[in-house]
């Protein structure tokens, strides 16, 4: 099998506009999450991508204006991962692929608002557009659109176009934003937390909503920075709509889809919303999988759910930490539930991290999990 | 190299017929309307399955053209499950949907946003309840695309094939947001059996173009 | 009471589009949830919004909506109880 290769990324979310930025917010345990107050719903936690810094990191990359904002930023996003990197974006053995939940849903209302910027509510034209915004060829984008899961399952995309010869590098993007509709919709849904969030913490009582964006380039080419991507699936759980399995069914035949237990593994960035069924399902199932003394954590409380971003985001910011060999602390939680014990990350931690795992679940039944390993 | 995608069989479903491969299942006589007609193929199809009626109009269209494939393949329901995919593609998304849960948000100040209708305001909503219907637990994906983009959807499924990470998959394009919704499916496989025969890319683009 | 059990009936199988189901189908005292019917965590948040726009009524959690939600009935007394 073609080895494929992390190399180059790029995070945009409340807590910066840069991996690095976001690094240094982690390693110092700071979260983006802030009360705001909604006409709607009254007071709501969620984090934010600063519109002032947005605007002069666009200026630098010459971002052009007339676009959406979620366009511009993840177009930003795709310039910035590659930086200094000469990668022609027109070679057509460099495909692209875009995942989101909702792209520019916030303009269903004013549509003429979109055909001033000459955009588009359909997701495709989008990512076209976002494309060609970064100098991108005639390459066809493909774009990921299932729900929670699709950050992550972009990049399992990507590794298995590489492995088939359908592209020898390929630009993964993600991005969505906080807008009415997704809001409401959340609120309506109960699902919304009281506080910042608390992933897998006893008093967890439901999402942050984030927003943010994040890039990764996928290589088959061997002479880089040396994170490779090992291995993802994805399943579905074929029991509710929007209700996680009672039994974990569909993340642990991820689990043993990718891995057969012989090469440990470090760490796990987990899905971790902070809603209670969520948390539960994820600590059963590693549970059942023998993982329970494996340190876990969720990266939620830092820049909140940010949907079709979150497991590009959180990819690398566990990339970063086996980079670092310096596992972050699971912001938000203090105390663990008890029916099944996971060993949740309560503060920073130094060790050697060789190998880890990235898993999300989503709406419609959906879950994703993928391993990374340090190239020997 | 050789390819694993065989094609068993394929289904069609629009508000004027049901038909599978040129047989027609069912025709909408006296030009009822979309609501009308999708229940009345729910009826043919002997459904009775109470939760079709909460869906919204993509699930809906996607799930009577899976129970009419499933219908025709009935191995489909056979088999390792797990090894089991479903891979659907529309131009709009959820837009249909998106539209009328905005509408529940910003009229009258009465009216509260349904959560329901939220939920189903990601496509991908319609391949959970394809997988709950008949417990299909494998790889999936909804892909927005304003072609059905089989350069990029018949080597990934190859790839699948190949590495036998599935046995069996459902393709298909289903969209109603254009004036004229539509489903339509082809059940692939990684093998012969059934009458299944081999098929490449472009006969496969020409049939979901055509 | 019954007259707003049988308004009601009607309502939540308006709200939650329970096409297969008249009325008379569903019995007043008998498990909405787990049961027959078949309801689940949607239709509860269904209820919920049914409940704060027609009777001005706001249950703040699925867990509230649980204790209140067992059968019409009981949704019917909740009612009565807080719009007294």
């Amino acid at each position: 099998m073609k080895k494929v290769y992390l190399q180059a990324d790029n995070m945009v979310s409340s807590l910066g506009l840069t991996t690095r930025e976001h690094w240094v917010n982690l390693v110092a345990g700071k979260s983006g999450i802030k009360e705001t107050s909604h006409k709607r719903i009254g007071s709501v936690w969620v984090s934010e991508v600063d519109n002032h810094n947005l605007e002069k990191a666009f200026l630098k990359y010459e971002i052009p204006e007339k676009a959406t904002r979620l366009e511009r930023m993840a177009a930003y996003s795709i310039k910035e991962a590659l930086e200094g990197s000469n990668l022609d974006l027109k070679d057509p053995t460099t495909g692209f692929i875009f995942s989101t939940t909702k792209g520019n849903v916030d303009f269903l209302k004013t549509r003429e608002a979109l055909n001033e910027l000459d955009s588009s509510l359909a997701l495709h034209s989008t990512a076209k557009k976002i494309w060609s915004m970064c100098g991108g060829g005639n390459q066809n984008p493909v774009v990921v659109c299932n729900a929670c899961i699709s950050g992550l399952m972009a990049i399992i995309i990507g590794g298995r176009l590489i492995r088939q010869g359908v592209y020898d590098r390929v630009v993964v993007c993600g991005a969505d934003e906080i807008s009415d509709f997704v809001l409401t919709g959340f609120n309506a849904l109960k699902a919304l937390g009281s506080s910042a969030c608390k992933p897998f913490d006893a008093k967890r009582d439901g999402i942050s909503l984030g927003e943010g964006c994040a890039t990764v380039v996928l290589t088959r080419d061997a002479n880089f920075e040396g994170i490779e991507y090992v291995d993802g699936a994805v399943s579905n759980d074929a029991n509710h709509i929007s209700g996680p399995s009672r039994t974990a069914s569909g993340l642990l035949q991820v689990v043993e889809q990718i891995w057969d237990g012989t090469e440990p593994i470090d760490f796990i960035s987990a899905h971790g919303t902070a809603t209670i069924y969520n948390d539960a399902m994820e600590a059963q199932g590693f549970n059942r999988l023998g993982m329970e003394d494996v340190p876990l954590n969720s990266f939620k409380g830092f820049w909140g759910h940010t949907l079709g971003a979150a497991g590009l985001l959180e990819t690398i910011a566990a990339v970063q930490s086996m980079k670092e060999d310096l596992l972050i602390k699971s912001l938000g939680f203090d105390e663990l539930e008890d029916a099944f014990p996971v060993s949740v990350l309560k503060s920073n931690r130094m060790t050697e991290v060789n190998q880890i795992f990235k898993t999300s679940s989503g709406f419609g039944g959906c879950n994703a999990g993928a391993i990374f390993k340090k190239n020997d | 190299m050789t390819e694993h995608i065989h094609l068993h069989s394929t289904i069609q479903l629009n508000s004027r017929m049901l038909a599978s491969g040129s047989k027609v299942l069912w025709e909408n006589v006296n030009d009822k309307d979309l609501n009308q007609s999708l229940k009345e193929v729910y009826q043919l199809l002997d459904m009775a399955y109470p939760k079709f009626y909460k869906m919204d109009n993509l699930s809906k269209f996607g799930v009577l053209a899976v129970e009419a494939l499933v219908k025709v393949a009935p191995e489909l329901k056979a088999g390792d499950l797990e090894k089991t995919g479903v891979f659907l593609m529309n131009s709009s998304s959820s837009e249909e949907t998106d539209e009328k849960y905005l509408a529940t948000v910003n009229t009258e100040e009465n009216s509260l946003p349904s959560p329901a209708l939220f939920v189903y305001t990601l496509p991908n909503i319609l391949i959970g309840e394809i997988c709950i219907r008949h417990k299909f637990t494998g790889e999936q994906g909804f892909f927005v695309s304003d072609h059905f983009d089989s350069g990029f959807l018949y080597p990934y499924l190859e790839h699948l094939f190949q590495n036998e990470l599935l046995e069996k998959a459902i393709i298909g394009w289903v969209e109603v947001k254009d004036e004229e919704p539509v489903a339509k499916l082809m059940y692939v496989k990684n093998n012969q059996d059934g009458g299944a025969k081999k098929i490449k890319e472009e006969a496969m683009k020409n049939w979901f173009q055509a | 009471m019954e007259e707003l059990i049988s308004k009601l009936k009607v309502q939540i199988i308006e709200q939650l589009n329970l096409e297969d189901l008249s009325p008379e189908d569903i019995d007043a005292d008998a498990p909405l949830f787990d049961s027959e019917i078949g309801l689940d965590s949607i239709d509860a948040l269904e209820i919920i919004v049914l409940l704060e726009r027609e009777y001005g009524i706001k249950i703040n959690s699925q867990e509230e909506g649980k204790k209140v939600f067992h059968s019409v009935r009981s949704i019917a007394e909740y009612i009565l109880q807080k719009q007294q």
